[in-house]
């Protein structure tokens, strides 16, 4: 029998015997080395408007080529993916997609992107480097949509090669955290602090749920954090729950909610605000100077957009993204 | 043989059998459920995840970078 391993990737820490397979489903100790069983082997592969991820300050009206493996590091209840997220690689569909043909194919469907999304990204962390620097030399960024559960060394040595990434706080509670996802509060909140640091381009996802995570003190408090933390210009996205998975007993999240969730957070000082899987004007972008309508949208589809050089057509002011 | 060598050979398979029986009450637990959870991981790595073509990629690049 072989040496126990221990996986730092993720602050889950797994210890894993030999032959055993981490809470991940996907990384493995074989012999007291620890293996990745997804590498190459994406069981979602799409092309995709960048908004979807969603990115509204990253190369708008461009489409991103996204890639899944199975896995995740949490084990959230009311996941929109779990039929890969919470499967074993074993029981998924999985297509034989190397790294270099991963980029291969972003630049044969024309995308600007490829974004590491559907499932939690860190699990393949190895196929989503690998990728993520030959993407980079052939000049298409990298994007990941994240949990941001993840440890500090791997985010930082990642984000040398990572362009944006849209990080799913989940809530502003450690009870959430660990009842809900099977997770941590404090580990996601430092990692927003390093992919900052690390001049990462940053946009939050919050979905609100009724009953566990709507609390409007709650939500206040997490944005008061964000433009303490990562500045007024970093822009999140509330999104509208609906019944799935282990959550099919709660009711959508009232239309209610969610405005006074955005009210909530532009009083603490958030610049941009935005509200999904909803219909309604919060799905534009206003300057946050002459409060113009810079970007118009319909679901994940830009109908007009005012930026030129990444300034507000109307006042010239520096609208914060990544534009060109 | 003598009656005192079949006596000694009685007494020292004895003496084996008492060792082999109160090891196995102190450690068998633990030493069972350790190779049963191992021949368990290996059988279902042997017999399923390898079976499905998944790759075995070395992980923890930034390990290498320190």
């Amino acid at each position: 029998m072989g040496k126990k391993v221990q996986c730092d990737l993720c602050p889950t820490e797994c210890v894993l015997e030999d032959y055993q397979v981490g809470g991940c489903r996907v990384r493995i100790n074989k012999g007291g080395t620890l293996y990745s069983l997804v590498y190459g082997k994406p069981c979602a592969v799409a092309v995709d408007p960048i908004e979807k991820k969603p990115f509204f300050h990253f190369l708008p009206a461009t489409t991103a080529f996204s890639i899944a493996t199975a896995g995740c590091v949490l084990g959230c209840k009311f996941c929109q993916n779990w039929q890969i997220s919470q499967a074993d690689p074993e029981d998924t569909d999985n297509l034989d997609l190397p790294p270099d043909d991963v980029v291969r194919q972003a630049i044969f469907y024309n995308c600007r992107t490829i974004t590491y999304t559907y499932t939690e990204p860190t699990v393949f962390y190895e196929y989503m480097y690998d990728t993520a620097k030959i993407a980079r030399r052939f000049n298409i960024k990298n994007t990941m949509h994240t949990c941001g559960y993840i440890n500090e060394k791997p985010l930082r040595e990642l984000s040398k090669f990572m362009d944006a990434a849209d990080v799913d706080l989940k809530a502003f509670t450690e009870d959430f955290y660990s009842r809900i996802c099977g997770g941590r509060l404090k580990p996601v909140l430092d990692a927003l602090v390093v992919l900052r640091e690390e001049g990462v381009w940053l946009e939050i996802t919050n979905l609100i749920i009724s009953t566990l995570n709507d609390d409007i003190k709650k939500i206040r408090e997490m944005c008061s954090w964000i433009v303490k933390n990562l500045g007024p210009d970093v822009p999140i996205h509330f999104s509208r729950f609906f019944p799935n998975y282990k959550l099919k007993d709660l009711p959508p999240t009232p239309m209610e909610t969610m405005k006074n969730a955005r009210s909530a957070a532009m009083d603490a000082g958030m610049r941009y605000v935005y509200l999904g899987n909803m219909r309604s004007e919060a799905e534009n972008t206003y300057c946050h100077r002459c409060k113009n309508l810079i970007i118009e949208r319909h679901g994940y589809f830009v109908k007009q957009n005012n930026i030129s050089n990444g300034r507000c057509r109307f006042c010239n002011t520096s609208i914060p993204g990544v534009w060109s | 043989m003598t009656d005192i060598r079949k006596f000694r050979l009685l007494a020292i398979l004895t003496t084996i059998l008492v060792v082999l029986i109160l090891s196995y009450n102190i450690f068998g637990e633990y030493f069972m459920a350790e190779i049963g959870g191992y021949l368990q991981r290996r059988i279902y790595y042997e017999r399923t995840i390898s079976k499905k073509g998944l790759s075995l990629h070395k992980g923890m690049y930034w390990k290498e970078k320190e």
